[in-house]
């Protein structure tokens, strides 16, 4: 644990936007930590902040977006002179976001793979771009580093597939050249924003084990966004809870799965469907997430919340440790020492219970 | 940090006073509402509108109020510029400008409206048949169409008034017959979509006759369709006989509408500005406020629609 | 290009060719039966008639007339004046006509897209500026109000109370007053182009690939001249259409206005002076113009955007 190497710290972040119809505060200090090799998924429902997040540490905001207040420093060794650098990238310019940043330290895999790829442009040329852009490599370099991309990536014919356009392939062909494009310019850190959502089912653990395989094979840390739990089980070191702009409980893997705090925590696994569900229906959460137009006045989720105390309508909890780990944490007043003891629901334990002895 | 502050009950559950399994709800308005809340939105629409209802009234109002006629010739009156007794003053003939410009801006509004009335029944007609019974008969009338379709408009109206002597309802129909063919695209492939959803296939599996379909089941659902190609049909035809009027083709002397007006105005616009310029202002603001209206009209009654 | 692009490219060409035939035959028929033209002249005595009819090889059966019709349209004969140029030969009338008229419509149509993509990029660049408002008012104003009326507005100002521009065409400058008409016709496209381009290229801006160029770290420069521009330009092709019948019925009146000796205004004063061979050869000429266009477009678009396949939404 010790020679845990942190490239990545948020702090505090907050982030608005401006609309039509008021000011939202998307983001409500969230802070996060990424550790190098490590991967970690940001887990919540739609509208929870968890995009906005990502796409601050890219700095690719939407125009109406704004940075209110926080730190994201991003550590890194300079590629000539093997140098540590830590910056704060809320305080990078545009055009070092765009030169140091974007593509290079840090790569994003998107949502949709049928409209993110530029319709009129080749496969090719859009894989070989950013490497000739940022490294100014040759053209011949270039189409040789995309071929082996594109093995890599598990495209045959990839020097046939390099003269395509993107709607003459398939759904999860397309995201295999999405993540050869973001892996093209050897970033450190790959964001994968909802990568599997709009795929096929039978697609989407094939692209779920070849980010897990690139991982290793390059040392990447990979921030997960998604509210698909299943996939968090899957490939997630860690696991940051977001709710409302704020992240609610974070821990390892293990500790949210089998010893989970907050309520919505709570909330998220029961509605997670499995196959041996005994229930008759799947569980909802009731309710909808606040619009965040209104300023939020005690804890966000009280309104929604079965177990709500009398101070969540009244004052935002503080982040509690939960005893005994280092790595777990929950934001709620249920952790305080005051507050009545709540176990999680009967239901919920004897599901954790088998899914522990199932070892998932 | 904050334990000072706590309150004594702030501890307790707020329990199950609070019913929380209900969702927000948003009060449901009707498509028809919620249309016209988003028009409403739209400034520059509703200043059209209220721009063309009050264009309109004039039209109607201002030659029957009028103590000139428009046609009356009176050379002792002829190019006086507009002044208390004549406001937009005379033109070579005498004749008031006033009351001409109203009455030709009712013409020209009466031409497009009727022009529109006549496309649509064709075109709805036309499309609607094409569409529903589909097969042979469709394939049969895209193609008539797709021909008519390929020829320019102005040679289709070039030809008809050649066949007609230019009037009144000469240029309504060579308009009718040049702009029903968007309305009976339209109609049809809304017919196509609209024959494929469940509630037509269930009004026909309990016996429904086609008849019965096409009027209860089809036509309501494309009114919006209908009134967006409506609106944005009126400018053209506007144009379309201003246009022929101007060029020479259009209604016979001594007829007013816009087009003859501007063209009158045309011939003397060196000496005596005004006589086109009031025309050509009244024209070019009806055209705009058309434009905006059917725009505001477009994405208010169907924001799926993009502008194109 | 695969088998299903030159199926429809030949489908449309049949298509093509029996609408030009059937505008033809009603052509045709129409300057035969059509009262008032030279032949139906009431005054004319029987002798008379019958020495013009034959002058114009009107004694033949109506259907070897039409075939003589055909065949000399094809050796590029299209007859001779009957009123308006007494027995000039119209083809080279319409073809001196037409040639000016092409030209205008050309340089209006060129000048008029460059600098309506430019506007509309512009205003798509700084969305919701005073810029953008500026533009957008503009090309409504410019999509609303016809041709016609810009080129009475520009005559007035320019020509007439400025005097810095020539009203009237002169073949001596030909260049120096073409300036006015071609201004007037540009108007339109101008505003038709900038709306357009407007629209797709915000549509193009805010598309998934954008943020994945954005995010693989390419500048400004590059996100908008080598992602953006192509997307947001290709489909200005598929207004050309409609543009092209704006500026067919522009060239008319400016071409009266500024008298530009163009087809227009062959046709126009074809028509007053009922002059039939004339009226046909240029209608024939507007529509057979206007169709080979709007194949031409449709065969481009499909050629340069790699997404449409064409003939793949067929019937």
């Amino acid at each position: 644990m010790a020679d845990r190497e942190r490239i990545l710290k948020i702090r505090d972040l907050n982030i608005s936007f401006k609309t039509d119809n008021g000011n939202v505060k998307a983001i409500r200090g969230v802070n996060l930590d990424l550790y190098k090799g490590e991967t970690i998924a940001i887990v919540g429902e739609s509208g929870s902040g968890k995009s906005v997040t990502t796409k601050a540490i890219m700095g690719i905001l939407a125009s109406n977006g704004k940075i209110d207040s926080g730190t994201i420093d991003y550590v890194w060794y300079d590629e000539y002179t093997g140098e540590r650098k830590e910056r704060d990238i809320v305080q990078m310019s545009e055009r070092e976001l765009q030169k140091e940043i974007r593509g290079r330290k840090i790569a994003m895999v998107f949502q949709d793979p049928m409209t993110s790829l530029n319709p009129t442009m080749t496969i090719g040329r859009q894989v070989m771009e950013p490497m000739m852009y940022h490294y100014k490599k040759s053209k011949q370099e270039a189409y040789q580093k995309a071929l082996e991309l594109l093995e890599l990536v598990g495209i045959t014919d990839a020097e046939k597939r390099m003269k395509n356009y993107p709607h003459q392939l398939s759904g999860g062909m397309r995201q295999r050249i999405v993540i050869a494009i973001a892996l093209s310019c050897d970033p450190y850190v790959l964001i994968c924003d909802e990568p599997t959502t709009a795929l096929d089912v039978t697609i989407q653990a094939k692209i779920l084990e070849l980010i897990q395989e690139i991982q290793k094979k390059k040392n990447l840390s990979v921030i997960y966004i998604t509210h698909d739990l299943g996939v968090v089980a899957k490939v997630a070191d860690y696991v940051n809870v977001m709710y409302a702009g704020k992240i609610v409980e974070t821990g390892t893997i293990n500790e949210i799965f089998y010893d989970p705090r907050h309520p919505y925590t709570w909330g998220l696994l029961s509605a997670m469907p499995d196959l041996d569900t005994d229930d008759d229906e799947l569980y909802t959460i009731p309710g909808t997430p606040p619009n965040l137009i209104y300023e939020v006045k005690g804890d966000a989720f009280a309104p929604r919340n079965k177990f709500a105390l009398n101070i969540d309508l009244r004052l935002d909890p503080p982040t509690y440790y939960v005893p005994g780990s280092k790595t777990h944490k929950v934001s709620s007043w249920l952790m305080h020492e005051n507050a009545p003891k709540v176990e999680m629901p009967e239901a919920l334990r004897k599901r954790l219970d088998k899914m522990k002895k199932e070892g998932v | 940090m904050e334990d000072n502050k706590f309150l004594p009950n702030d501890f307790e559950f707020v329990g199950d006073k609070r019913d929380i399994t209900i969702d927000e709800v948003i009060p449901t308005t009707s498509a028809w509402k919620d249309a016209l809340k988003r028009f409403c939105k739209n400034k520059g629409a509703v200043v059209a509108v209220i721009l063309i209802l009050i264009i309109a009234l004039f039209a109607i109002f201002a030659p029957m109020f009028s103590e000139w006629d428009y046609a009356e010739i009176n050379t002792s009156l002829k190019n006086i510029a507009p002044n208390g007794e004549h406001l937009f003053g005379t033109d070579s003939y005498g004749r008031d400008l006033w009351t001409r410009l109203w009455f030709g801006t009712r013409i020209s509004l009466f031409v497009a409206v009727a022009a529109i009335i006549i496309d649509v029944v064709i075109g709805v007609t036309y499309g609607l048949i094409s569409g529903y019974f589909g097969g042979k008969v469709d394939s049969v009338m895209q193609r008539i169409q797709e021909i008519i379709n390929s020829i320019p408009t102005l040679v289709v109206l070039i030809i008809l008034l050649m066949f007609m002597k230019p009037s009144l309802g000469t240029i309504i129909i060579a308009l009718a017959f040049t702009e029903w063919i968007g309305m009976s695209r339209i109609t049809r492939a809304q017919v196509l979509k609209v024959k494929e959803e469940e509630y037509v296939l269930a009004s026909r599996t309990l016996g429904a006759k086609d008849f019965f379909i096409i009027f209860k089941e089809i036509l309501p659902n494309i009114y919006s369709q209908m009134i967006i190609m409506v609106m944005m049909s009126i400018p053209n035809a506007i144009f379309y006989e201003a246009y022929l009027s101007f060029i020479g083709l259009g209604l016979p002397i001594p007829e007013a509408s816009l087009g003859t007006l501007i063209n009158d105005g045309y011939k003397s616009f060196l000496v005596y500005p005004y006589i086109m310029l009031i025309p050509v202002a009244i024209f070019s603001l009806l055209m705009l406020c058309f434009n905006l209206f059917g725009d505001g009209l477009r994405d208010a009654l169907d924001p799926t629609m993009k502008e194109r | 290009m695969n088998k299903s692009t030159l199926k429809y490219i030949g489908k449309r060409l049949i298509i093509s060719a029996i609408t030009l035939f059937v505008i033809l035959v009603v052509l045709f028929l129409m300057v035969r039966f059509l009262p008032g033209s030279p032949i139906n002249n009431e005054k004319l005595s029987a002798a008379q008639r019958a020495v013009i009819e034959a002058k114009y090889g009107l004694d033949k059966p109506l259907f070897t007339q039409f075939v003589i019709y055909v065949k000399d349209m094809l050796t590029g004969n299209f007859g001779v004046s009957m009123n308006l140029y007494k027995d000039m030969p119209v083809a080279s009338l319409v073809g001196n006509a037409a040639k000016i008229s092409f030209l205008y419509g050309l340089a209006a149509v060129i000048i008029g897209t460059i600098i309506g993509m430019a506007l509309g990029v512009f205003a798509a660049l700084h969305r919701n500026s005073i810029w953008d408002t500026l533009a957008t008012a503009l090309s409504v104003i410019g999509v609303s109000i016809p041709s016609f009326v810009f080129a009475l507005l520009i005559l007035i100002f320019f020509a007439s109370y400025l005097r810095i521009l020539p009203t009237a065409y002169s073949s001596s400058q030909p260049i120096y007053s073409s300036i006015m008409p071609v201004a007037a016709l540009s108007t339109g496209v101008i505003a038709n182009v900038s709306r357009f381009t407007r629209t797709e290229m915000i549509e193009v801006l805010d598309s998934d690939y954008m943020i994945l160029a954005k995010a693989k770290g390419l500048d400004r420069k590059t996100l908008i001249f080598s992602h953006a521009l192509r997307n947001a330009l290709i489909p200005v092709i598929t207004i050309l259409g409609p543009i092209l019948v704006n500026l067919m019925t522009g060239t008319m009146v400016v071409e009266l206005l500024c008298s530009v000796p163009g087809l227009g205004k062959l046709l126009v004063n074809s028509i007053l002076s009922s002059d039939y061979n004339i009226i046909l050869a240029c209608a024939f000429l507007y529509a057979a113009m206007y169709i080979i266009m709007m194949l031409i477009i449709d065969i481009a678009y499909g050629i340069i955007d790699p997404r449409i396949r064409l003939g793949k939404d067929e019937g």
